[in-house]
């Protein structure tokens, strides 16, 4: 009872300040307003490109240069689609499936046989949102190339046919709006805000300010100060996570995966590996100050290298190694995975060492130091 | 026979080599009000803190209502109150959540109403503490250290930085936490509060006990009676007409000290022979000892050096 009405106080205290609502809350919802209306418009992450995965089936000449001409203008650099020719259909729909394609052309073959027309079939994945704009679009062109082609009429060809067929996508093909692709970002920024600034910040002033020694001339321990400090990291947390959840649901639409038990359970490792570096920072710092600056410069690294914003796997050996090395990379790509959405090419199990790892051994150093965090001698 | 309710002994700590407080015992009687008075840097602090329990003596016990203070920690903290020399509460709570949160930290609690009519802090129970003034962040420390009703009270240093006024009230609150039954020890480098509010006053300077007893036993151990102090308007050196007059000494500038103890008759000497080498008189004081003295002929400087 006394612990629970001491961390009460403590966390009203806390999230009065307005520093405390600003960054921890309010930035981070600001932030994903502004991205996702900057960088959401297009509906697909990573900028205004589709990749298309192009099957040749046969060497019939007829209507080749005419379906060439098309290609080469949706696909070059001035072009919406980025073509990947492949051998065959299966692996060609595979890649597709994964989420590597949004649409699939296979040309030419016995589609249509005894016939003066080229025959196009577009494979699409059903219910993914890019896979269809891109399997719209490519029915436009494919049309207005049929217009040219009766224009010229070239030596009988009566133009390209196009068959649409949809096939079923599985969990990581589901379509990457840019809002979904950032909700894991901005739930691990909450979070990096919480734990690696707000906590040592505040474990820092209340030590300098001597108001830990006064409560240490109370019958409560220290470690049930502690406790009493991580228990309102936590609710901060879920107060900030609340509200981006309701945010995401109610105005962008964001539901996949969201509201699952391995989702959860990500955050929850977010949010304790994080807390745990968060009080190694204020093990270091002594002064203030010196917590600011190591916060700040720990949340930029964790949040960029992260690849919260952008696609970070295809950086410089010089830089990439803190890609590697930070927890965030991990833990957004695990809850990126939850929401059907894969950025990266590594075993599940990683995603979650890594993590586990920072946590463990953070919690270790800080044990050791627990004494001067808490400014009880 | 009033009861001992707190006993150090042999207290030693070191900071970096260097020792802060050095053999340092005191007896705390049940219903006293004892002051540790030095000037800053005599370890007043520290000692204080070591019997406050925040922080761990390199040597010597610490006993508190019959008990050892240390493993039972918690039932000692539940019985003291303690005022820290710098209290930081909590910014954005205010005047009443304070009270409430440390209250709630004790087995035995003071209604919050109470503590704010004592203090009176009435009028600033909605303010948050991080708008408060010196003179209220003061007072309420004081409550705060009273939430629990306690039998000791800690007080370091509870009136530095105050104004006057302010002081003057702090002074007669914490006489009326005595005429209740409190036991009080505080320490100050004011001679003034030592000697308004104090029973008995322990003088430490550097570390280590210089003198102890109560006001009129350290003044007594000095051996004076009274002091005379005057000025020669142009004489900046003693002359040797008045360097016959016994206990004699030169001030600052113009400025001599008579000790005696016989006023009227030093007094009647010294006009005398004023009279006959025609020296002038200026700005004559007739005033008792104080703690400065004391300080001053124990330790070779004043409190305030």
């Amino acid at each position: 009872m006394r612990f629970w009405r001491f961390t009460r106080s403590f966390f009203l205290a806390e999230i009065r300040e307005f520093e405390v609502v600003f960054w921890s809350i309010v930035f981070p919802l600001l932030l994903y307003v502004f991205l996702s209306a900057v960088l959401g418009g297009n509906g697909k992450a990573g900028g205004m490109s589709f990749n298309l995965g192009v099957v040749r089936n046969s060497t019939s000449a007829v209507g080749t240069m005419a379906i060439s001409k098309t290609l080469d203008a949706v696909t070059g650099s001035e072009g919406p689609f980025v073509a990947t020719p492949f051998a065959s259909l299966e692996e060609a729909l595979e890649q597709m499936k994964s989420g590597k394609q949004d649409v699939v052309a296979e040309l030419g073959g016995e589609l249509i046989p005894s016939s003066q027309s080229f025959p196009v079939r577009l494979h699409s994945i059903s219910g993914k949102e890019s896979s269809q704009v891109a399997t719209n679009i490519l029915e436009l062109v494919f049309d207005k190339a049929n217009l040219e082609v009766a224009r010229l009429s070239d030596h009988g060809f009566k133009g390209i046919v196009i068959d649409t067929q949809a096939v079923a996508g599985s969990a990581s093909s589901r379509s990457v709006d840019y809002k979904d692709y950032l909700f894991p970002s901005v739930a691990l920024m909450m979070m990096l805000s919480v734990a690696l600034l707000n906590s040592p910040l505040s474990l820092g002033f209340y030590r300098s300010s001597g108001t830990n020694r006064k409560i240490f001339t109370t019958p409560l321990r220290p470690l049930e100060f502690f406790a009493a400090h991580l228990v309102k990291l936590l609710i901060t947390m879920l107060i900030s996570l609340t509200l981006l959840y309701a945010m995401a649901w109610f105005i962008y639409g964001v539901r996949d995966g969201i509201f699952g038990l391995g989702f959860f359970l990500t955050l929850l490792l977010g949010m304790l590996s994080l807390i745990s570096i968060g009080l190694v920072i204020a093990a270091i710092a002594s002064k203030e100050s010196s917590v600011m600056v190591i916060g700040q410069i720990c949340y930029q690294i964790m949040m960029f290298m992260g690849g919260f914003f952008f696609p970070v796997m295809d950086l410089p050996w010089s830089v990439k190694w803190l890609v590697y090395l930070v927890p965030t990379t991990y833990l957004v790509e695990l809850l990126r995975r939850g929401m059907g959405i894969q950025t990266m090419e590594m075993a599940t199990i990683w995603l979650v060492t890594v993590p586990l790892a920072w946590m463990l051994i953070s919690a270790g150093v800080f044990s050791l130091n627990f004494r001067k965090v808490m400014g009880h001698a | 026979m009033p009861n001992t309710i707190l006993t150090a002994a042999n207290l030693k700590k070191y900071y970096a080599g260097t020792k802060a407080v050095d053999d340092v015992s005191i007896e705390l009687m049940e219903g006293e009000i004892l002051a540790i008075l030095g000037p800053n840097g005599a370890g007043k602090t520290t000692t204080l803190e070591m019997l406050e329990g925040l922080r761990q003596p390199d040597s010597g016990t610490i006993g508190f209502f019959e008990e050892n203070w240390g493993p039972s920690q918690v039932q000692v903290k539940e019985r003291i109150g303690v005022q820290l020399q710098s209290s930081s509460f909590f910014r954005y709570l205010n005047v009443r959540e304070t009270l409430e949160l440390f209250r709630g930290l004790y087995a035995n609690q003071v209604p919050v109403k109470e503590l704010i009519a004592v203090m009176s802090l009435e009028e600033k129970e909605k303010t948050l503490v991080k708008n408060l003034s010196g003179g209220q962040l003061q007072r309420l420390a004081l409550a705060v250290a009273l939430v629990n009703d306690p039998r000791l009270i800690f007080l370091d240093e509870p009136t530095t930085g105050l104004d006057p006024q302010a002081r003057r009230s702090h002074w007669e609150t914490v006489l009326d936490l005595r005429k209740r039954g409190k036991t009080i020890i505080l320490t100050t480098h004011y001679m003034e509060e030592a000697e308004y509010l104090a029973d008995r006053i322990i003088i430490m300077d550097h570390g280590k006990i210089v003198a102890s007893g109560t006001l009129d036993e350290l003044i007594s151990s000095i051996g004076a009676q009274n002091y005379i102090s005057f000025r020669i308007p142009g004489m900046s050196e003693l002359p040797a007409q008045l360097s016959g007059l016994q206990g004699i000494e030169h001030g600052e500038g113009d400025g001599f000290c008579l000790q005696t103890d016989d006023v009227t008759k030093d007094l009647a000497s010294l006009f005398e022979l004023a009279q006959a080498q025609d020296f002038k008189l200026d700005d004559i004081r007739v005033r008792r000892p104080d703690l400065d003295d004391v300080f001053l002929r124990i330790t070779g400087h004043t409190l305030r050096d």
